[in-house]
């Protein structure tokens, strides 16, 4: 027996019973939901002639307790120019049938030494492969076979790689590889409970070396929820209800937070400081918060903490980047983060005019275009290095093909 | 809302209703669950009126949340639903046949997650480009890509266990294009 796939669906609808609803149910639903909004927005007017007060504001220098008004720098992709980085080292997916197709070769990330994590997976046989790519000489050195397939990268350093494996919504594995001894070790990880397996998490190894798993639930649209793992242990998560609802992100004995409401907060052993109290101008949090609502995330470039956030209802991106030393925010609309270093934040923009992978230049405050627009989730600066990834010539409806890429950073950029 | 900007949207939402209903049927497997996903789609439609754009945006934005309300209702619901038996007058010559396909085919849309369905779908239901399936589902076209691939590998096995065979006739259209009702 052989089905026509197309045919099949439309078969499977053709003969719709009676659609019995009312419209009149749907109009005086949304009215009602219409004028819960209407009243809660009237409650939140009242807050926000209060919290006018601190506006939009850097802790900076030597008081941490009085804010002053951070100057606003906005950079503009438009004017950015072009910068050709010389590769020196790419790979190549291409699937020309992608519904019987699932094999790739890509970079995953960088080392902070300077190596390129690549994996090939085979489709055929369920092999996939793990190696370190030195892009000085293009020699890709293969690792023992990981005992799973990893998703996601935890941290990549000169002593070991951290990866992720989601093996099932109640199993998952993070995969750590010892590099001086070439071993891999795998620690069982228990997901809490309600998580929405759909959307990505967030993961990291923080200064107390405890691996931290932050996570939407199913029946919540927006706030991340936090839970923390022993290490090596593993086994079940600690809740962190400290950091729920907030985007996290640590990095040398920092650690940078934001929430939906775009308080800033940078923290390390010396204190706390509130970078900001709320979203950037223009930069609403989108009105049908039920279907659109995104959350910010945040990373850190050194020390300044950079934040990504979604904007109102036309849902445009824009990139903070709040230098307390300067007492700046720079500012890029249309353009989110993807990766950052000390100095430089690379920043894709899949929807503006100007489509693109851009290097901000936290020091000089130049914003240069590297290349066409990312197209996978895969990008990375450390140490001098840029990955990023771009559409193949070939890319199609019909076919997939992406290239991904390393270069060095221009001296003094 | 006033009377004109209600107005229209009763006449929008009369127009697309049905078809929005086929497709959560497919997203879901049920014609009543279908019609409580439209529901609540256009709930939300509703409220987003008077920020939409005309023509196209309506109807993608419409689309986009029927999408949305059927993925987090399946993940709400605790087991996988039954395929329905809501077969509706047929020949009986050829009712046997139709239904045994039908519920081969519901069974195994059944079994797919909910975004591999959605893709599955929208691509080959409602013959939409890659990009238009990445603009409802709200992720990038490589994802598109990787959970059809996944869908359709999951439907030719599940056929495959009831000794079928589902093949996909070549040439998805790249544009967008609307089912009417």
């Amino acid at each position: 027996m052989s089905t026509e796939l197309h045919a099949a669906l439309r078969e499977a609808v053709s003969d719709a019973p009676f659609d019995e609803s009312d419209l009149r149910t749907v109009i005086d639903a949304g009215s009602r939901r219409l004028r819960r909004r209407a009243t809660v927005r009237a409650g939140a007017s009242a807050l926000l002639v209060a919290a006018l007060v601190a506006s939009v504001a850097v802790v900076s220098g030597r008081s941490d307790t009085e804010p002053r008004p951070a100057h606003v720098v906005r950079l503009d992709l438009n004017r950015a120019q072009n910068q050709h980085l010389d590769v020196l080292a790419s790979v190549r997916t291409t699937l020309r049938d992608p519904a019987n197709e699932l094999d790739h070769d890509r970079f995953e990330g960088l080392t902070t030494d300077g190596l390129v994590l690549r994996s090939r997976y085979t489709y055929h046989g369920n092999v996939t492969e793990l190696g370190l790519l030195d892009p000085e000489t293009g020699r890709t050195h293969w690792l023992p076979r990981p005992p799973r397939a990893p998703q996601n990268v935890v941290e990549l350093t000169a002593d070991q790689l951290v990866l992720f494996a989601n093996v099932s919504e109640r199993r998952s594995d993070l995969l750590m590889f010892d590099r001086p001894s070439e071993t891999w070790t795998s620690i069982r990880i228990q997901p809490p409970e309600g998580i929405e397996v759909h959307t990505p998490p967030q993961l990291a190894i923080a200064p107390d070396g405890r691996f931290y798993l932050g996570h939407n639930l199913e029946d919540e649209s927006g706030p991340m929820h936090w839970w923390s793992y022993a290490l090596p242990e593993g086994g079940e998560g600690r809740p962190e209800p400290a950091l729920d609802g907030e985007s996290v992100a640590w990095e040398d004995g920092l650690q940078a937070r934001v929430n939906n409401d775009g308080r800033v907060v940078l923290s390390s052993s010396a204190g706390e400081r509130v970078v900001a109290e709320e979203r950037p101008a223009g930069c609403a949090r989108p009105a049908d918060r039920e279907l659109t609502d995104i959350p910010p995330t945040v990373r850190l470039a050194g020390t300044r903490p950079v934040v990504m956030y979604v904007c109102g209802d036309e849902l445009h991106v824009m990139t903070a980047v709040y230098d307390v030393d300067r007492g700046e925010v720079i500012q890029v609309a249309g353009a989110d983060a993807r990766a950052a270093d000390e100095d430089h934040v690379l920043l894709g923009a899949d929807r503006s005019k100007r489509t693109g992978v851009y290097l901000l230049d936290l020091d000089r405050l130049t914003l240069a275009r590297i290349g066409p627009g990312t197209y996978e989730p895969q990008t990375a600066l450390v140490n001098g290095l840029v990955l990023w990834n771009r559409a193949g010539p070939l890319d199609d409806k019909d076919t997939y093909d992406a290239l991904w890429k390393v270069a060095r950073l221009p001296r003094g950029s | 809302m006033g009377r004109r900007g209600e107005s229209e949207f009763v006449a929008f939402a009369e127009a697309c209703r049905p078809a929005l209903r086929r497709t959560a049927f497919l997203m879901c497997g049920d014609w009543d669950h279908a019609a409580d996903i439209v529901q609540e789609a256009m709930i939300r439609v509703y409220v987003a009126w008077p920020r939409l754009e005309q023509d196209h945006g309506l109807r993608a934005y419409a689309r986009r949340a029927v999408v949305s309300v059927a993925i987090e209702q399946a993940r709400k619901r605790s087991s996988r639903e039954v395929p329905t038996d809501q077969i509706g007058d047929r020949r009986v010559d050829d009712a046997a046949d139709q239904l045994a396909d039908r519920l081969l085919l519901m069974s195994a849309l059944a079994e797919l997650p909910a975004r591999q369905r959605a893709c599955v779908v929208l691509r080959f239901y409602e013959d939409l480009g890659v990009e238009a399936v990445a603009e409802a589902l709200g992720c990038r076209t490589g994802t598109v890509k990787s959970q059809t691939a996944r869908g359709l590998e999951a439907l030719r096995a599940a056929y495959a266990r009831h000794g079928g065979e589902l093949v996909v006739r070549p040439g998805v259209p790249a544009e967008a294009k609307e089912v009417t009702p």
